[in-house]
């Protein structure tokens, strides 16, 4: 591979840099610039003027002192074929994948991980596929009314503030083998799933995303693929800065949203495909926005869901506890609501976030589903999708309520929305009485709750909001005691008693103490609970209900 | 040894084999997943590989495109990329949070990384492959199921994906610990953090088939540490390739030529160089011949250790894989010297061996690489872990020129560390052990 069109430009900010670049890398000859002395603040027209004078080459730029890295890399989007490096060992293998063929922009922006790339290497088949070979890609520099914007047939991206790179990433994109829609192939769904399991005329697809709050996309989109014949499903997770990570088909990380060429790679790979698209909390899935800052708010899901639904594709929304319990009304109804002070920024917060999803509610018209059935009481028209115990949180765990003492562990996800300050208190006590042996543990990974369920007699779960959340499920489903506070509409949901001991933050102590007093008594129930975990959260039913009320709905909705 | 395919042509399993380091990848270790797929490929297994992406070694750490020559062709290699924004040399893909805060993450974002995953050390890097490689594991289970998933370590990630897919879909697994992921193999003492990680392990030990370590110390350590899961633990060790090693290796005649002593291997931060450089004055100042040699380093070396070398030593860079047989051929003395106790043994030491050569080396008492040595012929052992102990050694392995038989017979010692030898034993009582 000829190699005269590459140059590598190496940039000192000092003698310490200096003495680190050689006179060649990779075998070839590196050029120097050598920033002045003295803050940073001048460097970026230094860089600008090094990088304008490299004559058309794809160049390589090294730069060892990070201030000088983070401002050539900026100043490099401006250019076309520049890559910007931290480290010898990169520049090397930058020079040798550029000498060996590979462009900047696939070095720059390599594909967004989605589970079709694993198949295709294994050489999987179309039938395999979730997306094939990809979606159409369009790349115009006519004005759009979103930069994103998805059609039947097509993702068509508007160029105008793309940086060259990002305009080549999507450009290649564009002209990677795949086939224009052929004829029939459409985002329209094709006839709904027959109930004896016949496919429709064509495959369905459905995409989940972007919550995944305790991985409950992932375990719907499984519920959906074991479950409805002629339908295969994934989800997305749009991870938070610090937010915890769940298992997901695709994970994309915030700080990647501002990536335009990533959405393009989630809009061709995941939301062009699919026939169906459940939005949970109405978040935007593609950032159409705007391309720099994306906005994924309820009234951007709601744009992009209207563009969905232009599209052909059918949309519903999930509605979660944070997006869709009001403040006053859970406040009003719940003796202990964390939503007690409307003054605070707690609830000022959250009440901000349910009226803008209810706002972008408004009018749409698209299935509701809720996760929990306490959300039934605030969202009207709603359907409720069970929360699913996966397939291992049904392991058989040890006999229960054999060790000296009970155990019992508290593990909550939010310290606030589970009222752990009263169920800490409660328990430490008993814990120091002799009572019982009591954890309270945050943080534990999606990999770890299994093995503590196993190993206590009881898990005390929310004690102050009502909603049998997914830990609850998961100590059902283990056969282990669960303790929560679930309020009697919610239990009447259920068409037989849920096997789960009721305590707020009035009583715990005494309910816990009496279970270690009288385990015999409470057996029945821990025991109870693996047969109705599966009768209602082992994902049978939730496929059953998305294909009832949304899946398999004739016509536009 | 009979195998499934000679028993039963095309009825091999499906295994899906778990190695975050897979060629093009050349860091330490590499050579053991390699000649693991190998192996089972040739049982007459169906291998799916699932590695880090190509991009991963080729354009942050370096890669050896040699070594994928090596796979054998019926086994399929699936790669997902690393990510990583916090720790990526390519600064073009810096998030605009990572250039705020000038290039360089704070360690509140580093610590969320750690928090998906118990990697030893808290290592934030690799945990963020957990997601990512589950996901690819599962869409190939679902696609065509696997029977059996063998998870090498480390990185501990890869055990985790095991964990993930056995969860999911009940896929049982080996993992091959090789090391430990809870202690560490030069101390034998807990790593730092290993309050986060044993959970883990003990959950991998609960739900696997047999748990594997590379040698008889660290298995013994964790048959004490998990008693209750002794019965699952196998000891596996490293070995040489025949590919890599000359069959026969005839050093020139010394006639009173300086020798060449070679280093073949990793030198990373912690190897010990201002040892080996007042070990390698002292011998020059005791021996004429070893005043006229040269102590060569061939690999990946740290750039610390390099500093203030002693006259007479070289540092060469790594030779891709293909070309260490010319690299051995061309050595008179191999030098071994290893960090550790009881715990490490080192995968280079296996490679020596087989070599015949002269081999001189320092190293802690009751240090592994002594069950492999023990009984070589052509071994000069410093009988003190001391700079002065090692110049001896170099010394007397100078002043000793081998015979024809004294060659053969070390090379003969190394045979029983032939990897395919092991690899075959491994799998063959696994396979019995699952029933196959």
């Amino acid at each position: 591979m000829v190699t005269r069109d590459i140059a590598v430009l190496a940039v000192s900010a000092g003698p310490a840099d200096q003495a680190l670049i050689p006179a060649e890398l990779a075998g070839l000859p590196v050029e120097t610039v050598v920033l002045n002395p003295g803050p940073p603040g001048g460097w970026a027209d230094e860089l600008r003027a090094a990088l304008r004078a490299r004559g058309g080459r794809r160049l390589v730029v090294w730069a060892p002192h990070r201030p000088a890295t983070v401002i050539a890399a900026a100043e490099a989007q401006q250019f076309p074929d520049v890559v910007v490096v931290f480290t010898r060992q990169a520049a090397v293998g930058v020079i040798e994948a550029l000498t060996a063929g590979r462009s900047v922009a696939s070095i720059i922006h390599p594909p967004l991980p989605v589970p079709d790339q694993a198949l295709r290497q294994a050489g999987a088949g179309a039938d395999e596929l979730f997306c094939g070979d990809g979606w159409r890609v369009e790349l115009t520099d006519q004005p759009q009314p979103t930069w994103l914007t998805i059609t039947a047939d097509a993702v068509r991206v508007a160029a105008a503030g793309l940086t060259p790179a990002e305009r080549a990433a999507i450009a290649e994109r564009a002209a990677s083998v795949e086939r224009a829609a052929p004829a029939g192939r459409s985002a329209t769904a094709a006839a709904p799933a027959q109930p004896d399991g016949q496919a429709g005329a064509g495959r369905r697809r459905l995409l989940i995303g972007s919550a995944n709050y305790a991985g409950q996309g992932r375990a719907w989109a499984q519920a959906v693929t074991d479950h409805v014949p002629g339908f295969q499903a994934l989800n997305v997770q749009l991870r938070t800065l610090a937010g915890l990570v769940f298992d997901s088909d695709c994970l994309l990380r915030s700080e990647s949203l501002n990536d335009p060429v990533a959405r393009v790679d989630l809009a061709r790979e995941l939301v062009a495909p699919a026939t169906h698209v459940l939005l949970e909390d109405m978040r935007a899935l593609m950032g159409t926005s705007d391309l720099r800052r994306p906005e994924i708010s309820p009234a951007f899901g709601r744009a992009e869901a209207e563009q969905l639904l232009a599209s052909g594709r059918r949309v519903a929304c999930l509605v979660h506890g944070t997006a869709g319990r009001t403040p006053a009304r859970h406040r009003a109804v719940e003796p202990w609501s964390p939503y007690w002070d409307p003054e605070s920024d707690f609830y000022q917060v959250r009440d901000q976030l349910v009226r803008e999803l209810a706002a972008a509610l408004d009018g749409l018209a698209a299935p509701l589903f809720v996760a929990t059935p306490d959300m039934l009481e605030y969202i009207d028209g709603a359907v409720w999708l069970p929360i699913v115990a996966g397939r291992d949180d049904f392991r058989p765990a040890p006999p229960w309520g054999r060790a000296a003492k009970l155990k019992v562990a508290h593990a909550p996800s939010s310290d606030v929305m589970k009222g752990s300050e009263f169920v800490d208190a409660a328990l430490t006590r008993l814990d120091r009485a002799g009572l019982i042996d009591y954890q309270s543990v945050r943080g534990v990974p999606p990999l770890g709750v299994p093995r503590l369920l196993r190993q206590v007699d009881v898990v005390v779960d929310q004690v102050v909001l009502g909603n049998p959340a997914t830990l609850m499920i998961q100590t059902m489903a283990a056969g282990r005691l669960a303790v929560a506070h679930i309020a009697e509409p919610t239990r009447r949901r259920y068409p037989e008693p849920l096997p789960v001991v009721e305590a707020d933050p009035s009583n715990i102590a005494e309910v816990i103490a009496d279970i270690a007093a009288d385990r015999e008594a409470y057996r029945p129930l821990a025991e109870a609970g693996p047969a109705f975990a599966r009768r209602f959260h082992d994902g049978r039913l939730s496929a059953d209900v998305l294909n009832r009320h949304f899946l398999s709905l004739e016509g536009a909705p | 040894m009979a195998t499934l395919a000679d028993a039963r042509p095309g009825s091999g399993r499906r295994v899906l084999y778990l190695a975050w380091g897979f060629p093009p990848y050349r860091g330490s270790g590499v050579a053991n997943p390699l000649a693991a797929v190998n192996a089972l490929a040739k049982r007459g297994h169906e291998v799916t590989v699932l590695a880090a992406g190509t991009d991963t070694f080729a354009l942050a750490m370096g890669a050896d495109w040699g070594l994928v020559e090596q796979i054998d062709p019926a086994v399929t290699v699936v790669r997902v990329d690393q990510p990583g924004a916090w720790n990526d040399p390519i600064a073009s893909r810096w998030p605009e949070v990572l250039r705020r805060y000038g290039g360089a993450a704070p360690q509140w974002l580093r610590d969320v990384e750690v928090k998906m995953f118990p990697e030893p050390i808290r290592n934030d890097w690799y945990p963020a492959w957990l997601p990512v490689a589950t996901a690819a594991a599962r869409a190939l289970h679902r696609a065509k199921p696997f029977d059996l998933v063998i998870a090498t370590i480390l990185p501990a990630v890869s055990a985790g994906v095991a964990l993930n897919l056995n969860a999911a879909a009940g896929v049982p697994f080996v993992v091959y610990e090789r090391d430990s992921w809870v202690f560490s193999p030069f101390t034998g003492e807990p790593y730092e953090d290993a309050d986060r990680s044993r959970p883990l392990l003990e959950e991998v030990f609960e739900r696997a088939e047999q748990v594997w370590y590379i040698n008889t110390p660290i298995a013994d350590l964790h048959r004490r540490e998990f008693a209750a899961w002794a019965d699952k633990i196998r000891e596996v060790r490293n070995g040489w390739e025949a590919a890599f090693v000359p069959e026969v290796i005839t050093p020139a005649p010394r006639a009173g030529r300086g020798l060449v002593f070679r280093f073949v291997g990793t030198a990373d931060v912690g190897f010990p160089s201002a040892f080996v450089n007042e070990a390698w004055r002292l011998a020059r100042a005791a021996s004429p011949v070893v005043q006229d040699s040269t102590l060569e380093f061939v690999g990946v070396a740290a750039d610390n250790v390099k500093a203030h070398s002693a006259e007479g030593v070289k540092w060469s860079e790594p030779v891709l894989k293909r070309d260490l047989a010319a690299v051995y051929a061309s050595a008179d003395v191999l030098l071994f010297i290893k960090e550790g106790g009881p715990m490490a043994t080192s995968g280079k030491v296996y490679e020596y061996t087989a070599t015949g050569l002269p081999i001189a080396s320092s190293m802690a008492p009751g240090h592994d690489a002594r069950a492999v040595l023990g009984g070589r012929p052509l071994w000069f052992d410093a009988a003190e872990h001391t700079p002065a102990g090692l110049a001896a050694a170099l010394v007397a392995a100078a002043a000793h020129e081998p015979t024809a038989a004294e060659l053969a017979a070390a090379r003969r010692h190394g045979q029983r560390f032939r990897r395919d030898l092991i690899f075959d034993a491994a799998f063959g009582q696994l396979e019995a052990s699952l029933g196959w």
